[in-house]
């Protein structure tokens, strides 16, 4: 927010009066304490925790990645010509009668994988820093 | 008989920009009189039917008949271009820089890294370098190539056509205000500065709205599995991540969003892009890449990343009338530059080039 040269272009009449109002509205949410630069500070310093530079580490995790979201509906298909609509059709039935079933142990069951999963990441974090 | 120009592609995948350019310009093709097929290495399973398999190629292709071959990453197919013997091009629609994608999938890096050594290496053909953008143009200049030109990807119209579905539309209809994203997950696209964006704006603008992410994030479940722990560490809701969409899907996300927003800091076109302004959705977009030119004047162009700043604007240009529909015709207008009627000429262009 410090900086005063425009951080965006917007052509047209309309266009170029923006930055100045988006300026005067930011200024104005600072004043009134609903912005705090420190907040604006924090958030911008944010990083994504990814493997950078650690490739083994990188795969282990990226293959805990590809099935944790279980409850993620599959697509349905079916590979025969003919009779192919009928049984996705069917299939799909299937699945709807059994969601009510299904949906609340697979929910649980991904809240347990996304926490494993920050778990892993977490130990896999810890044990870079302390080699 | 009909003149034959086929297209060759590593993947021709649902929802992609380079397999709908692809599935266009075969459409245009066709239409200008043309024999024109799809030659692919992988074909999802929505798109089967609509290419054959890249081994049949040298025997579908005479003499006379000319391949594009549409590259973007490393691939066996590159052989295959370099083996053909009648007028061919390259469509460049740039490699992502393999850094992007350290820490997050290393195969996928080395893909990319492969694809820059096997693009220096086509250089050596002379044939026709084409480029979908000025910008990745200036990239084949860059690496030596003589022979190069710029042809934009083709907006076509006829498959946004499809109406919204209720289903999907009517709980967002709900007076909220509807970010959007549209783009695999992928690291380039900085999707974790969209929601640095999105939280200033929900958390200290306005709590009524939400930011749907749209897009599937296969090979790069870590980066997304980050993105969801960045939401998880800023205490954010209000975020959807509502992966693979259909057609019909995506038609009605673009018909709910108000502010279509791009972090992205490396583009070789950018086609969602167009796509918003088509529906008329005002674009924020970061000035990297292929960005400035695809959008021009018609949108919001980031120079500096303030994210409450950007989160500012976008409050202003769904408050703000007179603003949202200067924006909103001014995409329009820009938009009618890259359906096919305005294309016609260059593909015009093109086919001489290829058959001078």
């Amino acid at each position: 927010m410090a900086e005063t040269t425009p951080s965006f272009r917007i052509a047209g009449e309309q266009g170029g009066r923006a930055f100045e109002r988006v300026r005067a509205r930011l200024a104005d949410r600072v004043a009134r304490s609903v912005l705090d630069p420190q907040e604006v500070e924090w958030v911008s310093a944010m990083r994504l925790h990814t493997f950078v530079g650690d490739e083994a580490a990188s795969e282990i995790f990226r293959r805990c990645c590809v099935t944790w979201e279980v409850d993620r509906p599959a697509r349905i298909t079916s590979h025969r010509a003919v009779i192919g609509p009928l049984l996705v059709a069917l299939k799909r039935a299937v699945r709807r009668m059994l969601r009510f079933q299904t949906e609340a142990q697979l929910s649980r069951q991904r809240d347990f994988n996304w926490n494993l999963l920050l778990l892993l990441r977490e130990l896999l974090e810890r044990e870079r820093r302390e080699s | 008989m009909p003149r034959t120009l086929h297209q060759l592609v590593p993947n021709l995948a649902f929802g992609d920009a380079i397999s709908q350019q692809a599935l266009t310009l075969r459409r245009l093709l066709r239409e200008a009189g043309l024999h024109s097929e799809i030659f692919a290495e992988h074909v999802d399973a929505e798109l089967r039917g609509e290419a054959r398999r890249y081994r049949e190629l040298r025997d579908a292709a005479g003499a006379d008949a000319a391949v594009l071959y549409h590259f973007s990453i490393g691939s066996e197919l590159t052989d295959v271009y370099r083996l053909l013997s009648g007028p061919r091009a390259l469509v460049y629609h740039n490699i992502t820089p393999p850094e992007y994608f350290d820490g997050v999938n290393a195969q996928v890096a080395a893909l990319c890294a492969r694809g820059r050594e096997e693009l220096a290496a086509l250089r050596a053909h002379g044939a026709l370098a084409v480029a979908d953008s000025e910008f990745n143009r200036r990239e084949l200049e860059a690496l030596g190539f003589d022979k190069t030109a710029v042809f934009p990807i083709v907006l076509d119209p006829e498959r946004y056509r499809a109406a919204p579905l209720a289903r999907l539309e009517r709980p967002y209809r709900d007076g909220h205000v509807n970010f959007l994203h549209v783009g695999r997950l992928v690291p380039n696209k900085r999707i974790e500065d969209v929601l640095k964006v999105f939280y200033f704006y929900r958390r200290r603008i306005n709590p009524d709205s939400r930011l749907f992410l749209v897009g599937i994030d296969t090979d790069m479940e870590i980066y997304a599995v980050a993105l969801r722990q960045m939401i998880h560490d800023l205490g954010l809701s209000g975020v959807a991540f509502p992966g693979r969409v259909t057609q019909r899907e995506l038609v009605t996300y673009y018909r709910l969003a108000h502010v279509y927003l791009c972090m992205s800091e490396h583009e070789g076109f950018c086609a969602p892009l167009i796509e918003a302004m088509h529906f008329g959705v005002p674009v924020i977009a970061y000035a990297a890449g292929a960005v400035p030119e695809t959008l021009g004047d018609a949108g919001a162009l980031v120079v500096r990343k303030d994210f409450a700043e950007i989160a500012e604007l976008a409050a202003l240009i769904c408050e703000d009338s007179a603003l949202r529909e200067e924006m909103i015709a001014a995409g329009r207008a820009r938009v009618e530059r890259f359906v096919p009627q305005a294309m016609a000429p260059r593909l015009a262009e093109l086919l001489g080039a290829l058959w001078p």
